[in-house]
This record gives C-alpha cells, sequence and structure tokens, in this order.
C-alpha cells in the first residue's frame, strides 16, 4: 500500500483515532501559529524592510479584498467580475469534472477490481495516467476541445477519476471474505453480492478517493486557469502579474488555500453522514 | 430465553430435514508455495437434527471441512450430498455463522441484516418483518432492532448472526468458532440459548469448537479430528445434549467429567 490513495485511506485512519480530548488543544495550537505569523507578517511590513511590491501589508491585502467585491466607476470588482464570481466559475468547473469522475470512477473501478482481463487491459493506462502531471497534457486537451471551459473539464475529469477508480480497488479488494461468503450462504446471488454487499462495503474507500480527487482538481484547475481562466480565481490570480498587483495575489492565495480546506471539510462532513459505520467496519 | 420466545418456536420449526452423506471426501489446497492436504478421506452420515461438536487440534482442517460442507470451498476428492443434491455451492439451505460479527453488514440496523435473506429472496416488507422480529425476540434481542450492529457487544453481534441464518430457515446451521471470541460468562449464556436453539427448531448442527466442554456439553455427537490432514478419530454420542443443566453446573457431575477425559485423550492421540 504505497499509491497516495492507499496513503490518503490510512492517514484518515489515523486521524479518526485521535482521542477527542486532544483535539481542543490541537485546534488552540493551529490558532496560535496562525496569529504568529500574521504578526509577523504585519512586524515585516511595519519595519518597510522590504518594497510592498514584494510584500505588501495585511492592510493592502484587505483593500484589495474590498476592490474585488465593490464597484468603483468602470471598475466591477477585479478583472471585470467579483471575487465570488471569480471563485464561482472556478467551482463550477471543478464541480463537474470532478462529477463526471464521481460516475465514472467507480463504475471502472467495480469493474477492474471484478474482472480479470479487465484489469489487464486497463489497469495500466489508469496508472499511466495517474502519473502524469495533469498540464503536461493540457496543451493536447486545448487543441483537441478549444481553450474554452470544455478543455478545462476533460482536464479535470482525466486528473480525478485514477484516484476514485484506485481507491474503488482497495474497496472492493478488502471486503472481508466472510461477509461475502455469509451473503452468498444466504442466497445471494453475484448480482446481489455486488449490489447488497460489495458496492456498500467499498463505499467509505470509494469517497475518501473522491475526497483526493477533488484536492487534486482543485490545484489542477487554479493551474489550468492560466489560460483563458477569467472568470476564475486562478486566472485572477495569473492575471496579477501583468500590473505587478502583489496585494491580489496574496489575496488568491489565501482564498484559494481556505476553499481547499472548506471543499475537504464539507467532504468529510458528508462521509460522515454517509458511512457512519466507516470506523466499525 | 423467556416465554415470550414460544411464539417465535412457531415460526421456525419445519419439518425434519435431510441426511448429510459425506463420501472419500478430501481436500487439498494448491498454492504457489506448493500443495497442503487439509483434510481426509472423511465418510460421514448425519442424520437430520443432530449437533454435532466437531474438535481437533489447530490447523487440522475444521474450518476447511465446514467451508466445503456451506460450499466456499470445492472438495478436491470426494462427495457431499444433502439429501439426494450434491452440494456444491453456498445456498441458503446451509446457513453460516462466523467466528467474527464482521459477516454482519454495519451500514444496516440489526433488524435489517437480519432481514437480508428473506429480501434476497424477494420476499415483501410485511413478511420480511414479521420473520426478522419473531427471530430477534428468540435470541432476545426485541429491544435493539433498529440500533445499528456495531453499537451492539461482541455476544449480542453474534446472536444477530444466529438470527440472521434462522430467518432463513436452514436445514443445516453451520458454526465456527461462534463464541471463541467471546468473554467466558457470554458465551456461557450463548451455550445456554444456543442448546435451546436447537431443541426448539429441531434443526441440524455442526458446531466448530476448542472447548471439549462446550463439545460435550452441546452435541448430541461429539467428533474429533487427527492432526492435518484431518480424519474422525473419534465418533460418539453424547448424553448431555438433552440436559437442562447449565454447563457450569454440568462441570461437577463425575460423568461429564469422564467424558470430557475420553474426548481430550482422542484429540491428543
Ligand atoms: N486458503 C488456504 N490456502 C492454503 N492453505 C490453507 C488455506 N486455508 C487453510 N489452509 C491450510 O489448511 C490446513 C487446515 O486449515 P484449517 O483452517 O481448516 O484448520 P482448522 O482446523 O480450522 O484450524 P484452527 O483450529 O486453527 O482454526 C492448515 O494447514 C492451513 O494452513
Ligand atoms: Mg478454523
Amino acid at each position: 500500500m504505497s499509491t497516495p490513495v492507499a496513503v490518503a485511506i490510512e492517514e484518515d485512519e489515523q486521524a479518526n483515532a485521535m482521542p477527542t480530548r486532544h483535539r481542543g488543544r490541537t485546534f488552540a495550537l493551529r490558532l496560535l501559529s496562525l496569529g504568529v505569523v500574521f504578526g509577523l507578517w504585519w512586524l515585516l511590513t511595519a519595519l518597510k524592510i522590504w518594497s510592498p511590491l514584494i510584500l505588501p501589508a495585511p492592510s493592502a491585502v484587505w483593500r484589495a479584498f474590498v476592490q474585488s467585491v465593490t464597484t468603483d466607476g468602470p471598475r466591477r470588482g477585479l478583472a471585470g467580475y467579483y471575487l465570488w464570481e471569480h471563485l464561482w466559475a472556478s467551482l463550477q468547473r471543478i464541480l463537474k469534472g470532478v462529477g463526471y469522475a464521481i460516475i465514472v470512477g467507480p463504475l471502472l473501478g467495480l469493474a477492474l477490481a471484478s474482472f480479470r482481463w479487465v484489469r489487464i487491459v486497463v489497469e495500466p493506462w489508469v496508472g499511466f495516467l495517474r502519473a502524469l502531471p495533469p498540464l503536461g497534457y493540457f496543451s493536447l486537451l486545448i487543441i483537441w476541445f478549444g481553450i474554452d471551459d470544455t478543455s478545462k473539464i476533460w482536464l479535470l475529469f482525466l486528473a480525478a477519476f485514477p484516484p476514485i477508480t484506485i481507491a474503488t480497488i482497495v474497496g472492493v479488494e478488502r471486503v472481508r471474505t466472510d461477509r461475502l461468503n455469509g451473503a452468498r450462504s444466504l442466497g445471494a446471488s453475484r448480482l446481489q453480492v455486488i449490489r447488497h454487499i460489495t458496492l456498500p462495503s467499498a463505499l467509505p474507500d470509494v469517497l475518501t478517493g473522491i475526497r483526493v480527487a477533488f484536492g487534486f482538481a482543485w490545484t489542477t484547475i487554479v493551474a489550468a486557469e492560466t489560460a483563458n481562466g477569467i472568470p476564475g480565481i486562478g486566472g485572477l490570480a495569473w492575471a496579477t502579474k501583468k500590473e505587478n498587483r502583489t496585494d491580489v495575489a496574496i489575496l488568491c492565495v489565501i482564498v484559494i488555500g481556505i476553499t481547499a480546506v472548506l471543499i475537504d471539510a464539507v467532504l468529510q462532513r458528508l462521509e460522515h453522514r454517509l458511512v457512519p459505520w466507516k470506523h466499525h467496519a | 430465553m423467556n416465554e415470550a420466545n414460544d411464539a417465535a418456536k412457531v415460526a421456525g420449526a419445519s419439518g425434519s430435514g435431510h441426511p448429510l452423506r459425506l463420501r472419500a471426501l478430501s481436500h487439498t489446497y494448491r498454492t504457489e508455495r506448493g500443495a497442503t492436504h487439509a483434510v481426509g478421506p472423511i465418510d460421514l452420515e448425519v442424520a437430520p437434527g443432530e449437533f454435532l461438536s466437531l474438535l481437533g487440534p489447530s490447523g487440522c482442517g475444521k474450518t476447511t471441512l465446514l467451508q466445503i460442507l456451506a460450499g466456499f470451498v470445492h472438495p478436491s476428492d470426494g462427495s457431499v450430498m444433502l439429501g439426494d443434491q450434491p452440494v456444491s455451492a453456498p445456498a441458503a439451505d446451509r446457513g453460516v455463522v462466523f467466528q467474527q460479527s464482521s459477516a454482519l453488514l454495519p451500514w444496516r440496523s440489526v433488524r435489517q441484516n437480519v432481514e437480508l435473506g428473506l429480501q434476497l429472496a424477494g420476499a415483501n416488507k410485511a413478511a420480511r418483518r414479521t420473520r426478522a422480529d419473531a427471530e430477534l425476540a428468540r435470541v432476545g434481542l426485541t429491544d435493539f432492532a433498529d440500533r445499528p450492529v456495531y453499537e451492539l457487544s461482541g455476544g449480542m453481534q453474534q446472536r444477530v448472526q444466529i438470527a440472521r441464518v434462522l430467518a432463513n430457515d436452514p436445514e443445516l446451521l453451520l458454526m465456527d468458532e461462534p463464541f471463541g471470541a467471546l468473554d467466558a460468562m457470554t458465551r456461557e449464556h450463548l451455550q445456554g440459548e444456543l442448546r435451546h436453539l436447537w431443541r426448539t427448531t429441531g434443526r441440524t448442527m455442526v458446531l466448530i469448537t476448542h472447548s471439549v466442554e462446550e463439545a460435550v456439553a452441546l452435541g448430541s455427537r461429539v467428533l474429533v479430528m487427527s492432526p492435518r490432514p484431518g480424519r474422525i478419530v473419534f465418533d460418539q454420542p453424547s448424553p448431555f445434549a438433552n440436559s437442562d443443566r447449565p454447563l457450569s453446573v454440568m462441570l461437577d457431575d463425575p460423568d461429564f467429567h469422564e467424558e470430557c477425559r475420553r474426548v481430550r485423550s482422542a484429540i491428543e492421540h
């Protein structure tokens, strides 16, 4: 077990083994570290060690944020769109791309885990695709599907489905033999075993794969929006370099980071809802 | 077990089943690392309604034999017949209780777990529920029907396993150390329940155990297997299966002790 997905599954199991009494202290320490970083940032800029072009003050980033959500004469938000419009454009792309991957990934994983010959033929390609940095084949996709959203959604799909497929295979393969045999001796047909035993048993791992895929797709989309990415939070971040808007660049980094954390938090919530038995399986 | 369970009794009581016949049964596992002759040859005939206790040293092939009877493992030699039907795959007429309750489905409630077999057979909701509730009453889990299985203790989970198998009305109940992972008190309690179940349902049962006392107290017939490849080296009826005394009381009975001693010496030879 050394693939990123397998590692994610294991880390996940360890994280949840943490006793609740440590959680409060962990949270306090993290808050403290955030405060220290902010303080340091403020101090460095107050001392005017570097020009604001290299490191703008927190207040400058705040002003960039205000600009990004307001209109002032001909200026509407930043780069013609409000901040939430940029963010929503990126989120829509990721929801579409990963959405298709959530349909294809588990089905392909199930087929790969169930039929030896499918696996022999298809698995190397999934592995190959997963090993490629998505931006490596992005220009190909642009040539095939154009510069608009279609190529970006293809990119996200291709980036997102391999981790889901691989997690599904892991999940199907670790279904307990006793559980499968038990259902068969209760009269289950092959199809009934898949529907009533294999799929639900593998669901926790599939959901972990989906979380990995979202994380990966988010880093990918932000980078992919360097090509015709306005509106888009990655596109906005990229556009700042022309006008040396360091303040906007930092604003984007913060927004992108917080969004990534929030996406993961939402998915974890969903996971607790859907598979409350996860740590009892 | 109490009076409330007498109603449940009716639901499970069906007529006599078929005899189980093993002919020159033998199994060899073949892996990349070589062949392991695990059991056999075994010839055995089990009458309907018998309670077979199966003992033997670790690794002698008890689980292998049970898995062949269940249809999970295909024997490399010989045959198993239930009545005039050859046993070749798992089917609803042979229920299995596993040592680990991970065989249960954690995303289902206790009742839904017990309903699984009926659901697979296409029974309607009302019929499923009635039957499942009757079996849950029989094993004393009525109050836990709506709980997720993982909230139950190990002993209760084993009772859920027994209930889900009984709900399917199998001819044969196969149990591989079902109480092996439980503490002594729970174990003794479930032994009493199992004996009661055997008497009220009249099912043919096969129980694998490492406890000589459990085997002698519960089985109407005690079998001992030799070290691998496992063959039957001891096969005797046991009079204690029909006793009403709990196991702890039986331990004071010199006859019981004598019987256990004989069985134990068969294992050690
Ligand atoms: N799937 C398998 N592949 C290869 N060899 C196996 C397999 N299952 C069991 N064996 C071998 O067959 C022999 C009998 O195993 P089995 O599990 O039936 O013994 P057992 O009597 O149930 O032991 P225990 O009392 O420890 O549960 C052992 O030597 C074991 O190593
Ligand atoms: Mg065994």
